[in-house]
């Protein structure tokens, strides 16, 4: 079942790194919702009531999994949307190689590539422009799979949803097995 | 109010600095961003990379998978240093390190890397994304780069936090 912390921690800063206009002294980067997975495992991660206020959206991931498998994200509006309406494309590296694969006319997108059970499996998802109802929808991936030997992975992602609905779910599923303890998910609003 | 995302220390390297060092990281924030702006300390073929250690730790506890280009293709490698980030030669080169859960005393650490990489070896100029893994389950409170060569001057080094609700 999702488990789903919906907080807001909303503070003045800097944003320094994130490429956002905004009024001196007003918070560009917020925190959306964080979720740490517990001893009993979860079998996805899911955000939902994303607030439309942002111009972008990133999740931070550190994710430990009880099988090797491949990561897919879901996104949706009110629901998740289940239908082919996904597209993707991969670079990865691994000992000795680079690959590049893709794919249209999937049910969901990939996110992660042969994450391993020992070591965490670290991600970062940039969500561009989700809320903007005249456009479909983009995100891009930096991720990896480090397992101190081979095959180690870092791979490189790109996703396409082909609605104009703004964003406000988004799931992410090991492809098979579970994600375990430990594991953390961080959704953060940039603001524009 | 709180912050989510605020700078933690800052250098801007002086003459030829062989080391940086990030000393006493608070353990009050999830994720940490390394953001560079480096230059080698002398040009020459060699090593264009940070050589990263945390917590003083020089053992061989680093490994890392990395995808560049310039012609080449992918590799890994084990190290007592995390291989990531860059210094050019004649240029500074950008990088932009996330440390994930780098706190967390239940997981060893890992980080996402990206960089551009100026060298005068071959390739002499590519982009690179690294994946590392310390294996370790402390936190980290200290970070140490140690680039052979060194830093050029002004070489600069910033370290951020990211705090989670």
């Amino acid at each position: 079942m999702p488990l789903l912390t919906t907080q807001s921690a909303k503070g003045y800063g800097f944003s320094s790194l994130v490429a956002t206009v905004s009024a001196i002294g007003s918070p560009a980067y917020e925190s959306i919702a964080t979720t740490t997975i517990g001893s009993g495992g979860q079998s996805y991660v899911e955000f939902g009531s994303i607030p439309s206020t942002y111009k972008h959206l990133q999740l931070r991931a550190t994710m430990m999994c009880s099988s090797v498998n491949n990561m897919y994200v879901q996104v949706g509006n009110g629901s998740i949307d289940t239908g082919a309406n996904y597209s993707w494309h991969q670079l990865y590296g691994n000992n000795t190689n680079f690959f590049s694969n893709g794919g249209g006319g999937a049910s969901f997108g990939y996110v992660g590539y042969n994450y391993n059970t020992s070591y965490p499996n670290p991600s970062i998802i940039d969500f561009a422009d989700y809320a903007n109802t005249n456009k479909n929808k983009t995100w891009k991936a930096l991720a990896g799979s480090d397992v101190n030997g081979s095959p180690s992975y870092v791979q490189i992602w790109s996703g396409n949803w082909r609605s104009t609905s703004a964003i406000n779910t988004i799931r992410i599923t090991p492809g098979s097995g579970t994600f375990t303890q430990y594991g953390s998910f961080a959704l953060y609003g940039i603001k524009g | 109010m709180a912050v989510t995302y605020e700078p933690i220390q800052s250098y801007t390297t002086t003459g030829s600095q062989a080391t940086v060092t990030f000393s006493s990281i608070p353990g009050t924030y999830t994720d940490l961003v390394l953001q560079g702006s480096t230059r080698r300390g002398i040009n020459g073929a060699g090593d264009a990379g940070w050589n990263l250690i945390f917590n003083g730790d020089s053992g061989a506890n680093y490994s890392v998978a990395m995808l560049y280009s310039g012609g080449s293709t992918g590799g890994t490698g084990k190290n007592n240093f995390f291989y990531t980030g860059a210094v050019g030669d004649g240029v500074f080169c950008a990088n932009t390190m996330s440390i994930m859960n780098y706190a967390s005393p239940s997981i060893n650490k890992t980080a996402l890397t990206h960089s551009f990489v100026y060298g005068n070896g071959s390739p002499a100029i590519d982009t690179r994304v690294f994946c590392n893994l310390w294996r370790s389950n402390a936190a980290i409170t200290s970070i140490t780069l140690s680039p052979a060569s060194g830093f050029w001057d002004g070489s600069v080094l910033t370290l951020y936090g990211i705090k989670a609700a």
